[in-house]
């Protein structure tokens, strides 16, 4: 009877060692944004929220970067 | 508004670190950690030396973002790569990721520890409010904010680091090239900027006295 318990605990044992697998592979999940959300530009104090005048300050000074449109205004 | 973007014209850079020194001053950058900095290319071979002025470039696939395992950085609507200095953890995969070497990590702790990541920001802050002081303790000040470009490229001397939105930076880089005669100060557009001058003596042949040969 000892034996015979002993042997269906080995039994049970190795059918349910199969079970506390987990799987392995690896599961790619989308990254998202972790940290704090930003403003945009425009929104600040200068331009208050004026997104128009803020692309035409960019644009100007864009443009003060050309040496060959400045001459021509010259 | 397109995307922003840096283009260097290695014709025109002259080495002169003013980029660098603009970057650092602008944003009070620590010791060692160099946002900006000149590569030089065949360094003292006559007519081979070329010059670039590196940073971030903002990519538009950017491998930082991609590889990042705590996924600070953002891309603004402007094309601005960017990050969140408060979950990064100074891994520093983000620098094997990058082919420029743009992410910087200053000395940090008692021990010489890595800090957290620093790099270019185009002059356009951080996740902090706009001008804030924790914006500029973190991430540099944001000129971009203030309707300016970044200060690198407005301080260069030459014009050779254009900054600014990618389509006005193209056009400025096509007229140019459509324009210059090719050599000299014609390809850094010199004497198109400050005019070809007249036939007056420069200063040092003025005061240069003529010397007559005696008998």
């Amino acid at each position: 009877m000892k034996a015979i318990l002993i042997f269906a605990g080995i039994a049970l044992g190795l059918l349910v060692a199969g079970c506390g697998d987990r799987p392995v592979a690896t599961v790619y999940k989308k990254g998202e944004y972790s940290g704090k959300r930003d403003t945009q530009p425009w929104i600040g104090e200068p331009f208050k929220g004026d997104r128009l005048a803020w692309e035409r300050a960019i644009k100007a000074r864009s443009n003060g970067q050309n040496e060959y449109s400045r001459a021509a205004t010259k | 508004m397109a995307r922003m973007k840096f283009l260097c014209d290695s014709e025109r850079c002259i080495e002169c670190n003013g980029c660098v020194t603009a970057c650092k001053q602008e944003h009070e950058v620590p010791w060692g950690v160099n946002r900006r900095r000149v590569v030089t290319m065949n360094d003292g071979v006559a007519g081979a030396e070329k010059s670039l002025s590196v940073a971030c470039m903002h990519c538009t696939d950017a491998p930082c973002m991609s590889v990042c395992p705590v996924d600070c950085f953002y891309t603004t609507s402007e094309g601005v790569v960017l990050h969140d200095k408060d979950p990064c953890i100074g891994c520093g995969y983000c620098f094997y990721a990058c082919p420029f070497g743009a992410p910087q990590f200053p000395q940090d702790g008692a021990f010489g520890m890595r800090g957290k990541m620093d790099k270019c920001t185009f002059c356009a802050g951080g996740p902090e409010a706009d001008n804030s002081a924790e914006e500029f303790q973190k991430y540099g000040r944001n000129r971009l904010s203030e309707g300016k470009l970044p200060a690198c490229a407005e301080m260069c001397s030459t014009k050779a680091l254009l900054g600014g939105d990618a389509d006005e930076v193209s056009n400025i880089f096509r007229d140019r090239v459509m324009n210059r005669d090719g050599k000299g100060a014609g390809v850094f557009g010199w004497a198109t900027a400050y005019g070809k001058g007249d036939a007056k003596p420069s200063a040092q042949e003025k005061v240069t006295p003529k010397v007559e040969a005696k008998p």
